[in-house]
Parts: C-alpha cells; structure tokens; sequence
C-alpha cells in the first residue's frame, strides 16, 4: 500500500451497485479514502457535507434522476466544487467526445479492468505515475 | 379503339392554347382511359397543375409562356416536380427543339401529327417510370430508416452489454490480484480457470466494441483520437499479449522490428487492426508460425502480418474488407466478418493503406501502410 495515497480522496459515482462497489474496494485497497454516490443528486449531497473535498470524482454518465451531465452542471456552478477534477467512467460508444462536452479532466472507458484504472486516477490525483 | 373505361389509367392535364388541337388530344386521352384536365395557356396550365395530375402533356407553342419555361416552372416547384411532362409540338421539329425541351425537365417529346396509340403508349410508359421511381424511393426511404433503427440498436445494446461485462471484468480481476498473493497462486488449478475466464471475457468485450465500431462507421460517427505514439510499443504490446493464444494454437509468433516509430496515429484503434490481422493469421494459420514485421521508411511506416495457412484465393482479396464479408464457411470457421471492415476504415482515416499481397507459398500476406505525417 501506498503512503501517499492516505490524504487522497476519490469520490465514486455511478448508479450500478456492482461496479460502484468493486470500484471502491479496489481503490480502498489501493489506500484512498473513498465515498460512493449511486446518482447525481446524491453526489452533490456528498460534497456538500463533507469537510474535506475529494481530490477527484469518478463520474458515470446514464444515471437515473440526475445523470453525469446534470451533475457536473451543478458542480461547475458551485465555486467551492468546480475546481475538483472529474473522469468520466462510461461504457458510452461516444465516450470522448461526451468527456470533451463535459470539459472533464480525464476519461475511463467501460469495460475497464483494475490496473488501467487505477493509472488514470493515479495521474489524474499526483500528476504522474508513482 | 378499346374498351378501357374513361379515366382508368389516370389524370392528365392537357396545356394546349389552340382549341382545336387541344379538344384533339383530349379525345385521344380519354379514349385510352385516361380523364382530361383543360387549360387553354401557360398560366393556367401551371395553376391547374397544383391539383396533382398523373401527368401533363404540354405544348410548346404557347403565346403566354413558352411550354419550355412552363416545363421548366414545374420540375422547380416541389409540388409538381415529381408530375411526369410530356412535351408536343408543330410538325418537323428540329431535334435542338426536342434538346431544349428534355433539358428544360421534360420526361418525352412527341410531334405532331402523332396517334392515339403513341400518345397512350408514351403516356403510359411515363406514369410506369413514374411508379417505378416512387416504389423505389418509398423503399429506399424504408431501408435507410431500418439502417438507422438497427445502427441505434446496435449503439444502445452494446452500451447495455458494456455495464454488466464491466462489473464481471472487474471481479475476474479482482479475484486474480487476490490470487497473485499467494504462494503459486496463478498457477493453481483455480489461477487456470479463472485466466480462462478473463480471456472469455476478453473476447466478449472486443465482440462488443466491434458491434459499435459498425455501427458508429454507418452513422458516420466514427472519429479517430489521436495522439503522439510509438507504433513499435503498440505493436509490441498486441504481439505480446497473442503470445498464449499462439501457444494454445500449436502456433509461433514472432515480432521483427527495426526500432521505435513515432507517429501521430490513434493508438487504441491502431492495436485494433494489428490485434484483426494477428488473431486472423493464427486462426486461419493451420498451427503454422506467424510473422509481424514493422519497418519504417521517411514517408511510411508498415506493419506485415504473415501466416502459413489456408491462404485467400485472388477474387476474395478485396472483398473479404468488406462489412460482414467472410471468404470461409461458418461450418468451418465462427467469426462475424467485422474485424477487417473496421480495420479498413481505421486504416484509411489515418490516410493509410490496408491490403492483402500474394504470399509466396501457402497462406496470406496482410500489408498496412501509415504516412508519417
Ligand atoms: N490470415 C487469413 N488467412 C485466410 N483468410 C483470412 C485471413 N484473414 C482474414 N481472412 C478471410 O477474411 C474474412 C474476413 O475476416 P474478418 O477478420 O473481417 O472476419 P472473421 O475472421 O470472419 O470474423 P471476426 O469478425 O470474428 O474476426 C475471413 O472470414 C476469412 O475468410
Ligand atoms: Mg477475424
């Protein structure tokens, strides 16, 4: 386990309890704190009552009541959440150029497995692979 | 002349602004079973023309408005565009006369004098085109909108495929890393069977992507995303990642490469077409060894893909790059016939070439060429 990871926070979001779930397990092992949304609407309940902001959102798109672009709209019109970084995580065909829409810091295309992933949040939270 | 009733065969309109003449051609469309519209000009003609006859037989000496430029008038209105026109005129016509008159729109010139039966049978072989054009437009419409139905399926069923083989990739790789903690753990009995199970799922997931791929390629959607790369390391990684799967074939692969070769290509979608051409060579390969080959010129860099086996004849080197298109029986070989389809347009929107070249000796010889720049 990795020290560094201990400050970083990751907020997952996405509707499908199985992925959610082994999302989380697997960034918990990997030692970073980690809260879980199964909506939009709960996510942004999430960052707003918690004290610390997460260093990144894992943020899934087709989700019911509100969905990944509904979200980041909220997101991005708060002062206090619109600096944290997003990557989106989407089995969508047109998952770059939705990403780009959505001026999102990186993109995580499902199907994904464990390693590419935990690369893409490990760039996106320090910057460089450790 | 015969017995079909009045009106039968359809509705013409008849543009003519001398009486005679025009109670003349009327009779002979009604005779042949066709009802009669009148008008006595050109502006008539093109007001009675909104009531959507069948078609219009129009004279081309009128004092108001030439029947050139009424013809004209007509096939640039929409809603008379698609109303077959029949031009007639004064005896001994000089053929410019019946040039301008087909290129003002017209569907038939006839000149006078002309008979009830040429009057008819030129009629009705316009209204026969006439349906023939609509059916094919009514199926031409129905086709393009099954296309669409089925390119949109295709779209939202892989999305829905995606979510669940996500969850199962995840958890097959979650038990592999909890596996790899233990002592022999990935060679134990239980360590085969679960790598068998992501090489399952492996496969099910670039079945997935592929059904996309067509899809997003008819709708036109489809886009490269490129970015700086090392086609040697793209290659290297597919090769590499084959190795198993060659073994498991009784199959050698080999990768010949003379060094790095940067490149502004779409790295993801590059190792789609090397990953099509390495897993053909094996499966029709016959167990015999495969070669990969990449080599760089100033203008070009290629990747050779070469195998031993049941070859392709000649008549089916280009068309098995077509969507679909299996030069094999599916009693012999499974395959859905996308691989080379998508690989084509991956190839050719980078602005490169991808082709089969006579192989000396048995089995194929697969080329891609990429530009430099
Ligand atoms: N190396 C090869 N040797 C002989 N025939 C080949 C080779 N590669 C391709 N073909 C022929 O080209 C056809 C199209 O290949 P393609 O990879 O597009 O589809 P497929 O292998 O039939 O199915 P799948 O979509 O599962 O890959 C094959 O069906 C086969 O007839
Ligand atoms: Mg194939």
């Amino acid at each position: 386990m990795n020290m560094r990871h201990r400050q970083a926070h990751i907020l997952v979001v996405d509707d499908d309890r199985d992925i959610r779930e082994a999302v989380v397990e697997v960034l918990e092992e990997e030692g970073y704190g980690v809260s879980a949304a199964g909506d939009g609407a709960q996510a942004l309940r999430v960052l707003d009552e918690s004290e610390q902001q997460p260093d990144l959102i894992l943020l899934d798109l087709m989700m019911p009541n509100t969905n990944g672009f509904e979200f980041r709209r909220h997101q991005l019109a708060n002062a206090r959440h619109a600096t944290i970084p997003v990557a989106v995580l989407t089995a969508d065909g047109q998952a770059a150029r939705k990403a780009e829409e959505l001026q999102a810091n990186g993109l995580v295309k499902k199907p994904v497995k464990i390693q590419p992933l935990l690369d893409t949040v490990e760039l996106l939270v320090f910057g460089s692979h450790a | 002349m015969s017995a079909v009733l009045e009106g039968q065969r359809g509705r013409v309109l008849n543009v003519n602004d001398e009486a005679a003449s025009r109670h003349s051609v009327s009779q002979m469309l009604r005779t042949s079973g066709f009802s009669v519209l009148e008008a006595a000009n050109g502006s008539q003609g093109l007001a009675r023309a909104r009531e959507a006859p069948d078609a219009i037989v129009l004279d081309v000496r009128l004092r108001d408005i030439s029947g050139y430029e009424v013809c004209r008038r007509l096939k640039a209105a929409p809603e008379t565009e698609a109303i077959p026109v029949l031009l007639t005129s004064a005896p001994h016509t000089a053929s410019e006369n019946r040039v301008e008159g087909l290129e003002a729109g017209a569907d038939g010139y006839l000149v006078q004098p002309f008979e009830a039966s040429e009057l008819s049978a030129t009629v009705g072989a316009l209204l026969r085109i006439r349906a023939a054009e609509r059916d094919a437009k009514r199926l031409a419409g129905d086709l393009a909108e099954a296309v669409e139905i089925r390119d949109d399926f295709m779209s939202i069923a892989s999305h829905e495929l995606k979510t669940p083989l996500t969850s199962l990739q995840l958890q097959l790789d979650g038990i592999a890393r909890l596996l790899r903690g233990r002592e022999n753990g990935s060679e134990s009995a239980l360590g085969k069977k679960l790598a068998t199970a992501i090489r399952q799922t492996d496969r099910l997931s670039v079945l997935i992507d592929d059904l996309l791929a067509v899809a997003t390629i008819s709708q036109g959607r489809f886009t490269l995303e490129r970015s700086e790369a090392d086609l040697e390391r793209v290659v290297t990684e597919i090769v590499e990642g084959f190795q198993a799967e060659a073994a498991r074939a009784n199959s050698t692969l080999t990768l010949h490469s003379s060094g790095p070769v940067k490149l502004r290509i779409d790295p993801l979608r590059i190792g789609r077409v090397v990953q099509t051409l390495v897993s053909n060579a094996i499966k029709y390969g016959c167990e015999r060894p495969v070669d990969v080959t990449l080599s760089h010129a100033a203008e070009q860099a290629r990747i050779a893909v070469r195998d031993h086996g049941i070859g392709i004849a000649p008549a089916d080197r280009k068309r098995i790059f077509g969507r679909f298109e299996r030069a094999v029986s599916a009693r012999n070989y499974g395959g859905l016939g996308m691989g080379l389809y998508i690989s084509h347009r991956i190839v050719e929107a980078h602005g490169g070439t991808i082709h089969v070249e006579p192989a000396e000796g048995i089995g194929s010889l697969f080329v891609v060429e990429l530009p430099t720049r």
